[in-house]
């Protein structure tokens, strides 16, 4: 599907104005370095967020809990709301901060924290579709501090010998110069069996172009492919992105306003819902229709029948 | 359609089988039964697995069912986890369970947790050989329960007859979250726990405990290999002393089956806990706990517990030889209580 610079635009924006809000409704006591957005470069959340309608059947997961994949997949900005408020309406109830509710049937798988792991996890998700000759592909859109651990290594290892369809977005963030002790991935890649290029992440077309050509290699049976995203100079390709179209700098104000009252929205519905309660932390993870017992309760009378 | 192997027909043939040959008999017939279950393991296909289990699974189900992974126990217990996710139900073969330590992250992080965060369950297995007396030092003998006893989510299963472990690997594929699945190495190819085992498809319900041995003066819960050495000293005991030993065998250490070891104890009024696992952190402590908050008021004496030393497991055959539970320790702890 072609995708058009305003779809581009929209998208960055409702990602990054939804980004914001859903930092306000991070839980209290959350130490600060974790409340606010965490940054994920502009052309990466773009070029996700505009794949909205494309491929529905492909599996995501974005390692950072950037609303942008789960925008791309329809989910509705209130869900992910009540996600972070850890509402009794989120599908983890407050259980989890993955941050986007789950549906990996359906398109979308929430990371965790441990770097590495969702590497390991989504190669996973590709084998079972080489398994089973499925044209699915699994997207992750991973940190590039991941790559520093032993884990994000074995995942690709295993993802490159056994040549699933496994689309790997390295998004350097705005910190990749503070992680000098990882050197260019897409130069490792070859090495695991694995092709990879490198875009610029302050150009969503690029990216969008990048990404959307390596699902289609994976797709066409090539294995496992690496998107290295390095940033640029740019902090907001938003105004870059308007400039290119006639008409479409007037549209930006009103297409910003517009996400901002969606995301707004969206962050005030799950204020007003209830938080999640006493039942939701008590459900058993062995058996979810059971409840746990509370930290103390009285001992069931015991009687000695002789 | 390739023979079907040898060791995976005897139960067909009406032939005793050994816990090894129940294990590839519960997992070929999985792997018949459902498409969905897949095998990933070093040297699983080709070779047939480090104990040879799965010999001849490459041949019949192809290496799209019987996957050799690189040496890395995170990644392919990981992998194992997302082809989960895609509705597979994929059986992790740990070389030896020493190994699964590599993959303890995923298991406890990820896997573990998948169900309560709303992330879907994960139906998936890690099985592999435990235990020692196999002079196989530190890192070929560990058990590893206690390491997962402890994460909510997990099942934990340690099965000690052939009967056992065919209808327990059986559940365990078919449950719709993780289960560790130990088999104790020392007794995969036991000549004296070959048994016939029902020509059908059947399973050994998880969670539930057995009775190997009914007795009236203690109760002694063990699971594993430590269920021979405790039937062992019961028959000593029995014969030489006329003390009469209730054994219960765990089979499922997590959930743990509190209602049967409350039972035993009421009958007898003591209780003796035996594992080959190390001391201290042992799961003689959270039996202890338990029986405390059932059975206080039917103890007559105090929770006793014979285990493995607080150390690594040794090498030279002397030293592993004391390192472990001893029949003749059960039979000593076992008469102190019964005298108590």
């Amino acid at each position: 599907m072609e995708v058009t610079t305003e779809a581009l635009v929209e998208a960055l924006l409702r990602a990054q104005a939804l980004e914001a809000e859903l930092a306000t409704l991070r839980p209290e006591g959350l130490p600060e370095p974790l409340r606010g957005p965490l940054p994920v470069t502009p052309g990466v959340q773009a070029a996700l967020a505009a794949r909205r309608g494309t491929e529905f059947d492909d599996v995501l997961c974005l390692r950072r809990a950037s609303p942008a994949a789960a925008l791309s997949l329809g989910v509705s900005a209130a869900a992910l709301a009540h996600e972070a408020a850890g509402t009794r309406e989120a599908a983890a109830q407050g259980r989890s901060p993955g941050g986007v509710p789950s549906v990996p049937g359906g398109g979308l798988l929430p990371a965790v924290d441990p770097p590495g792991t969702m590497m390991e996890v989504m190669a996973g998700v590709a084998l079972a579709f080489r398994l089973r000759n499925e044209p699915r592909v699994a997207l992750l859109v991973d940190d590039v501090d991941d790559a520093a651990s032993g884990y994000w290594h074995e995942g690709l290892n295993l993802a490159g010998v056994q040549r699933v369809p496994l689309v790997v977005v390295m998004d350097g963030g705005r910190r990749h110069a503070l992680t000098a002790a990882v050197p260019r991935l897409s130069v490792r890649a070859p090495a695991y069996g694995v092709r990879a290029v490198t875009v610029e992440g302050d150009d969503p077309r690029m990216v969008l172009r990048a990404v959307t050509e390596a699902v289609e290699r994976a797709r066409g049976g090539d294995g496992t492919q690496l998107v290295e995203v390095v940033p640029g100079v740019e902090h907001d390709p938003v105004d870059r992105l308007a400039r290119l179209e006639p008409g479409l700098a007037q549209r930006v104000t009103e297409l910003r306003r517009i996400a901002a009252d969606e995301a707004r929205a969206a962050a005030d519905e799950a204020r007003r819902a209830a938080p999640a309660g006493a039942d939701a932390a008590r459900r058993s993870p062995w058996s979810p229709d059971t409840l746990l017992p509370p930290p103390w309760s009285p001992p069931e009378p015991l009687e000695k029948s002789s | 359609m390739s023979e079907r192997p040898e060791h995976v027909s005897r139960t067909a043939r009406g032939e005793p089988v050994t816990l090894l040959e129940a294990v590839a008999e519960a997992l070929y017939e999985e792997m018949e039964r459902d498409p969905d279950v897949v095998l990933l393991g070093e040297d699983i296909g080709a070779y047939g697995g480090a104990f040879k289990v799965t010999r001849g699974f490459l041949d019949r189900f192809g290496d799209r069912r019987v996957i050799d992974t690189p040496i890395s126990e995170g990644g392919f217990t990981g992998a194992a986890a997302g082809a989960a996710h895609m509705g597979l139900r994929p059986v992790v073969e740990m070389q030896f369970m020493d190994f699964v330590s590599p993959a303890y992250d995923v298991l406890t992080n990820y896997i573990a947790t998948s169900a309560y965060r709303g992330a879907g369950p994960l139906p998936l297995v890690v099985r592999g050989p435990v235990g020692g007396g196999n002079r196989g030092g530190p890192f070929h003998s560990q058990n590893v329960e206690m390491a997962f006893f402890h994460t909510p989510g997990l099942k934990i299963v340690y099965p000690s007859t052939p009967r056992d472990a065919k209808g327990l690997l059986k559940a365990a594929i078919r449950d719709d979250g993780p289960v560790i699945f130990e088999e104790h190495k020392g007794l995969y190819r036991a000549p004296g726990l070959r048994e016939v085992l029902p020509d059908e498809d059947y399973v050994v319900p998880l969670g539930v405990a057995r009775t190997a041995r009914e007795g009236t003066d203690v109760t002694v819960v063990t699971y594993g290999a430590m269920v021979h050495r405790t039937l062992e000293a019961a028959q000593r005991l029995a014969d030489d002393d006329g003390i009469s030993l209730d054994v219960v065998d765990l089979r499922t250490l997590l959930p743990m089956d509190d209602e049967a070891i409350a039972a035993s104890v009421r009958r007898t009024g003591r209780i003796l806990v035996v594992h080959e696992d190390t001391r201290t952190g042992g799961i003689a402590g959270e039996v202890a706990m338990r029986v405390n908050e059932l059975a206080f008021e039917w103890l007559d004496a105090p929770i006793l517990r014979v285990t493995a030393l607080d150390a690594p497991v040794p090498y030279a055959g002397p030293l592993e030889d004391h390192f472990l539970p001893s029949v003749d320790d059960i039979v000593e702890a076992a008469r102190y209580l019964a005298r108590y």
